[in-house]
């Protein structure tokens, strides 16, 4: 019940933002700024994919073995080329989840935020106390030092 | 028309204290385990672990009697919650008391500190199953008690056997909880709540009115009865038991081994007999079938287990069994919300036998972790001779044997006792399962008395090493004295408090209605 309520009052909002300030329905914009945004796309992608293009028609192509070499001019490789990265990327990662998770959950929250009053504010500052709590851990730990 | 948040009942924080305490529990000893110098780390966290555990036991006595809904429906305190609530939290405790110094010692010593902070959140989860009073609760419950359960058990994560173990686990353990979301969806397209009250009422109407039962009902029942029977065990479903159960350390065997199947027995009372108890002729046959099912292949497997921990998986395989005949023999003729009759005391016996089971049953895997100190392994052979060489540990490895085969005056034979009363009071099916319990017992009887045998009549093969362990010695020492006082002298009191949880359901029932 309460759900469709937060719903329904997001619907009202939404209405109120697409009157204008005096009350009176504001121009439809339609093929109007989303035109130009259409065009904009349209033209960066075109662009994009003619220039890529352009090298492949004008440019002249003459393939040899020395050229497909990694390095044209350089010494060929003694090691490995996949270098051994720190599994603390995978660390930070992480962490990067849980915060990007806590953004998901902070906007909506923000939307309906003086509907939720106090208890609304008290909820969101307690998950946030939650995971404050486990960055502090997690810097401790040493999860945030690169190396 | 909108409604008015602050209209709405303010939740009563008090009678989630217990849950309150292990959370605090767990972010103390974050911070205890991020702060604390190395020379005092494991015993500072040990002792606060201790402490929280018997600090949430001691604030069920907030909560006992109270009965009530908060949280919207949400939570509820009631005797169900309140019994199995104990039986986790004494469960943690003693998990604790026998996993200090291994985790300390042994397996290239582990981190400590994240071992406690895991079992805590698990812990956590499994109490928000047992006062869970909504379908969502009881996923997101189980969801933390298992995830941290993973983890657990890749904890020895240099020994592959651990790692294989836990990724078997995993891989089963995520489908499940799919299969069991899954179910919990049907139940809400159905009945058009997650609600568990709402779901009873819902089905109370549907099943007296047209005497017509959806089959998407149906539907929804089987994939319950598959998810949770995974988490508890249940035979077609077990075969992550014996490689996870054999792979994880020690302690944490006993932990998984009590603390997830409890939160898996407190969703199927909640979800099959509080909400789903008017369908119940829909589901008994199912889940006897299973409990037959389960304790014939645990017993009969046991026998060629030369491995004792695997043994003792296989045979917590057959006591889900046992367990699962408890709720087989639920029988009301009353309806639900009514007064309780004879065959109210099936649930009972269930809860009463988990109790028992989480004392024994950690007490068996204690011993296996007490001899893993002095350097002996986990085949039968390393027992051998033990009543010569140890014979106290000896001692308690046969009470907690003739504890975990049901035999007098262990509090094992109680247990088993109550089941099949309750099992031979429900009628002729309960009967069968009643005479099923009593021959599989009998086979039981060979392999756990095999190793009694082998602990008293073999040689001994060579001095074990020397070593001191007090709180695993003293932890081993309670569980001992436990399993046989509990049978002798405290078994009634137990089982009346077990009792409690029919009553404590209807008055909520009647309390919080179907929100």
């Amino acid at each position: 019940m309460l759900r469709y309520d937060v719903v329904e009052r997001l619907h009202r909002r939404q209405r109120r933002c697409e009157t204008g300030p005096d009350g009176g329905t504001r121009v439809q914009t339609f093929g109007g700024e989303w035109l130009v945004i259409g065009l904009m796309t349209i033209a960066a992608f075109g662009m994009g994919m003619t220039l890529l293009n352009l090298n492949l028609i004008i440019g002249p192509s003459k393939p040899s073995a020395a050229k497909a070499a990694p390095y044209e001019s350089g010494l060929p490789d003694i090691t490995p080329v996949k270098p051994r990265y720190s599994p603390r990327f995978y660390v930070v990662a992480m962490l990067f989840v849980i915060f990007d998770i806590e953004a998901i959950f902070i906007f909506p929250w923000a939307v309906i935020f003086d509907d939720l009053g106090l208890y609304g504010f008290v909820t969101m500052l307690s998950f946030l106390a939650l995971l404050f709590i486990g960055l502090v851990y997690a810097w401790k730990k040493g999860a945030l030092e690169w190396v | 028309m909108l409604v008015d948040l602050s209209l709405l009942p303010s939740p009563d924080w008090l009678l989630a204290l217990p849950q309150l305490v292990v959370l605090a529990l767990a972010i103390v000893l974050l911070f205890a385990d991020a702060f604390t110098p190395r020379h005092t780390h494991s015993r500072v966290l040990t002792a606060l672990s201790l402490l929280g555990y018997g600090l949430a036991a001691a604030s069920l006595w907030f909560v006992d009697g109270k009965n009530q809904a908060t949280f919207w429906w949400l939570f509820r305190a009631d005797g169900l919650s309140v019994f199995l609530s104990l039986v986790i939290l004494v469960a943690a405790a003693l998990t604790v008391a026998s996993a200090a110094s291994y985790i300390d010692r042994l397996e290239g010593r582990m981190p400590i500190g994240e071992f406690y902070v895991l079992l805590a959140f698990s812990t956590l989860g499994a109490l928000f199953v047992a006062s869970a009073g909504d379908l969502v609760m009881i996923f997101i419950g189980i969801e933390l008690s298992s995830l941290a359960t993973y983890v657990l058990t890749a904890f020895a994560k240099r020994r592959t056997s651990a790692v294989e173990g836990a990724m078997k686990y995993f891989l089963l353990g995520i489908f499940a909880s799919a299969i069991l979301v899954y179910g919990m969806a049907w139940i809400y397209g159905a009945t058009g709540t997650t609600n568990l009250d709402g779901i009873a009422a819902s089905l109370q109407t549907s099943v007296q009115g047209t005497g017509f039962l959806e089959p998407s009902l149906l539907f929804a029942l089987l994939l319950l009865v598959v998810g949770l029977g995974f988490k508890m065990a249940a035979v077609p479903f077990h075969f992550w038991t014996p490689d996870a159960y054999d792979g994880a350390a020690t302690p944490v065997t006993a932990f998984m081994s009590v603390v997830p199947k409890a939160a898996a027995f407190a969703a199927t009372i909640r979800i099959l007999v509080q909400a789903m108890g008017p369908m119940r002729e829909e589901w008994l046959n199912l889940i006897a079938a299973l409990a037959l099912l389960t304790m014939a292949f645990g017993n009969v497997v046991a026998i060629s287990q030369r491995n004792v921990k695997r043994m003792l998986a296989y045979s917590s395989i057959a006591h889900t069994g046992y367990m699962m005949v408890g709720l087989a023999a639920y029988r009301t003729e009353s309806g639900f919300g009514g007064s309780a009759g004879a065959g109210d005391q099936a649930v009972a016996s269930l809860l009463f036998y988990l109790f028992a089971y989480a004392i024994m049953n950690i007490g068996a895997f204690a011993v296996v972790a007490w001899l893993q100190h002095r350097g002996r392994g986990l085949t039968l052979d390393d027992f051998s001779g033990l009543g010569a060489t140890q014979p106290l540990a000896a001692a308690a490895m046969t009470v907690f044997m003739i504890a975990l085969m049901g035999i007098p005056p262990t509090i094992g034979f109680y247990a088993k006792y109550r089941v099949i009363l309750a099992a031979i009071e429900s009628g002729p099916v309960g009967l069968f399962l009643a005479i099923a319990i009593v021959v599989l017992s009998a086979v039981s009887a060979f392999y756990y008395l095999r190793l009694v045998a082998v602990m008293y009549f073999n040689e001994p093969i060579r001095e074990p090493r020397q070593t001191s362990t007090p709180l695993l010695n003293a932890g081993i020492g309670a569980m001992a004295v436990a399993t046989i006082a509990g049978g002798l002298v405290f078994a009634p009191q137990i089982f009346d408090l077990a009792e409690r949880w029919y009553r404590a359901l209807s008055v909520v029932a009647q309390v919080g209605g179907g929100a």
